[in-house]
């Protein structure tokens, strides 16, 4: 049984990887970085608000 | 009045925690029992030894407290999968099975891994956030009212930095920064390319920055982090790789730092010091920056710190020496393993309130939370042995052991609870003279066996702390560096002119074996209510010596965990070149032990750190 799961496994990963996971990258990356990965510099501050009414705690 | 097992597991240096009303009962990490370096696994030992602490069983108790969210932590990992697509289809392999498997359901796989520990029916998990965990765990059991709360970390869920405000029972939300962006990452980046261990090789990259010059520092501002006056700051992620794989930097790190990374156990050059150095004084600049913005936001004169990068205690020196705040609290457990406890903290509060600091003392019990072993647990452990000993009054212990180590003798020294977080505090200590010039030598190579360029810390009479150390408030828990007195610095001949390691052989001051080559020193301040052994032990080799310092150590050697039990301490001492154990009261001399045997070389077993 393991090393059946490990199989299908071996087969899933990479087919869920190409049909879901890049393509979804690809369509959110369009929109928004969800890492938000480069600097800003013309930015003044990175800080998100967590406190009371900020409402962006839970992403 | 509730009661809660805290739980920190699955990630980096495993840990539990027994909080009843208010109180901290036990707090262990899981490798002082696995004997396991940093054991991430579950920590059924220490789960265990806290309930029969308590004299409880799961049954007794209102909660089990995890110490973050594995829920949320799973939406990092799928939106970095996302925002990384389709280079990072490595990391997805391997880390994605895992994760649907059990990683996401971690607080369910907590309750079925303390149900299989027979101990009665498992209470509620619940599940804080990372930082809030660290949060609690720097404010609730700090000795203010109020203060400012700052963690600051690799990564938990999202956040990797986080700003509160402490008041009464409670740690209020601020402000937050989230992954990628993150300070324990770019240190542990650096300390990866230089050749040592993440998660546990940051200490021996913060010990080589005094030798080096920051010459990189302005690089590592221009290219890798972008830091706004109000200290938060992103990372430019093209230089890293942590978010692709299991290494922290690549090509382009590599391009900019001048070549590849230094492999495990080269030679170290110049440049890795000098690596040190920058990284190291970039963290100190941004720590200081989130400091001042952690007193503007709230008001506080106060300012209490966990999270890993709260380990660096140069740079919470400096937030000290800056006059940032007028005070500073640093969870001894600031890494990981206190997220145990700031859980079982946030689950079960005092029903009265926090009433420590209106006492004026912190929470902790000088972070003795850990077993104990009393005088006929050790004598047995003796007799079954036949181990030679003498057992003393603990005031002749203390008057003798305080004589040897006025003779130059070496002492491991296994005393009263274990201590909780990742530094021996004088329980479970190796001690020395500081005065001797050859004392850190001898300790690193002799008895630690490790790289010879790595300072040891001193401890000192609270009372006496001031004529050695320009520290301003104590010290308890060894997290603050502080710089000598002038009265207490020595010039060697050729000092200035020395680099790199050589600077290590001239004498700096009166007490060389704990100076750093900066004239600085990882301080231990030990008061007299708090720690009463070991301040009679301080208090006796000063009558003796005059100095009322000692270096302290942790018991163990290279690599492998503290000791927890007797039995670890006659190892460890038998291993090496200790020359007397004062185990609990009894002292044991090593010309007096049968000759010790073991088959194979032990130091094959234990794994480079
Ligand atoms: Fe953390």
């Amino acid at each position: 049984m393991p090393t059946l799961r490990r199989a299908a496994a071996g087969l899933l990963l990479p087919v869920l990887y190409a049909l879901v996971v890049v393509p979804a990258g690809l369509v959110t990356r369009l929109l928004r970085d969800p890492l938000r990965r480069r600097p800003d510099r013309a930015a003044s501050s990175y800080w998100i608000s967590t406190g009371q009414g900020s409402g962006d705690r839970h992403r | 009045m509730t009661s809660a097992l805290g739980i920190s597991a699955f990630y980096h240096d495993s840990a539990a925690a027994l909080v009843d009303d208010g109180t901290i009962v036990a707090a262990a990490q899981e490798e002082r029992f696995s004997r396991r370096r940093h054991d991430p696994a579950f920590p059924a030992l220490a789960a265990a030894y806290c309930l029969t602490e308590a004299g409880t069983k799961l049954d007794d108790l209102d909660h089990v407290a995890y110490y973050e969210d594995p829920r949320r932590k799973f939406h990092r990992v799928l939106w970095t999968q996302i925002g990384t697509a389709p280079r990072g289809y490595r990391t997805f392999r391997r880390v994605l099975p895992e994760w649907l498997a059990w990683k996401r359901r971690a607080a369910e796989t907590v309750a079925d891994r303390l149900r299989a520990l027979d101990l009665g029916a498992v209470p509620p998990v619940v599940c804080y956030q990372h930082h809030e965990s660290h949060a609690a765990s720097a404010f609730l059991p700090s000795p203010y009212e109020s203060a400012a709360v700052l963690c600051v970390d690799g990564v938990g869920e999202w956040a990797t930095t986080s700003l509160w405000h402490g008041r009464e029972d409670r740690v209020e939300p601020l402000a937050e920064l989230r992954f990628p962006h993150s300070l324990g990452l770019l240190y542990s980046a650096f300390t990866y390319f230089c050749g040592f261990k993440v998660d546990s090789g940051e200490y021996k990259l913060m010990g080589l920055a005094p030798y080096g010059t920051p010459r990189y520092a302005s690089l590592i501002r221009e290219r890798l982090v972008d830091v706004k006056p109000d200290g938060s700051f992103r990372l430019d992620t093209r230089y890293f790789a942590f978010l692709l794989g299991r290494v922290m930097t690549g090509r382009a790190f590599e391009e900019l730092f001048d070549g590849p990374r230094r492999e495990p156990e080269a030679p170290l050059t110049e440049r890795e010091f000098d690596l040190a150095a920058s990284v190291q004084l970039v963290t100190e600049e941004i720590m200081l920056r989130l400091a001042r913005t952690a007193r503007e936001r709230t008001g506080e004169s106060r300012l209490c710190l966990a999270g890993g990068v709260a380990l660096n205690c140069v740079a919470n020196g400096r937030i000290v020496e800056e006059g940032v705040f007028d005070e500073v609290w640093v969870q001894p457990a600031a890494g990981d393993a206190g997220g145990a406890l700031g859980a079982a903290l946030l689950a079960a509060p005092a029903a009265a309130g926090r009433t420590h600091p209106a006492r004026g003392r912190d929470a902790m019990r000088g972070a003795r939370l850990g077993p104990a072993f009393d005088d006929d647990a050790i004598q047995r452990y003796l007799d079954d042995h036949d181990l030679p000993h003498t057992r003393l009054a603990p005031e002749e212990l203390s008057r003798k052991v305080a004589a040897e180590l006025a003779e130059g003798r070496v002492v491991g020294w296994f005393q009263d609870r274990m201590e909780f977080g990742p530094r021996a505090l004088g329980c479970r200590s190796i001690l020395g003279d500081p005065r001797d010039p050859a004392m850190q030598s001898v300790m690193n190579q002799k008895i630690k066996f490790r790289e010879s360029f790595r300072p040891f810390a001193p401890i000192v009479l609270a009372e006496d702390a001031e004529e050695y150390f320009r520290l301003g408030q104590p010290s308890p828990y060894m997290l603050l560096v502080a710089r000598l007195t002038e009265a207490q610095r020595r010039t060697a001949p050729g000092e200035q002119d020395a680099r790199g390691l050589d600077r290590l052989r001239a004498t700096r001051s009166t007490i060389p074996a704990v100076t750093h080559v900066d004239h600085s020193a990882r301080v231990q301040t030990v008061d007299r209510a708090d720690h009463p052994v070991l301040h009679r032990l301080l208090a006796d080799f000063k009558a003796l010596t005059g100095c009322p310092v000692l270096v302290n150590t942790s018991f163990n050697v290279r690599g492998e965990p503290i000791v927890a039990t007797p039995e670890d301490a006659y190892r460890c001492f038998m291993r090496t070149r200790i020359d007397s154990l004062a185990l609990g009261g009894f002292l044991l001399h090593k010309a007096d032990q049968p000759e010790w045997t073991e088959s194979g070389d032990w130091r094959e077993e234990i794994p480079l750190d």
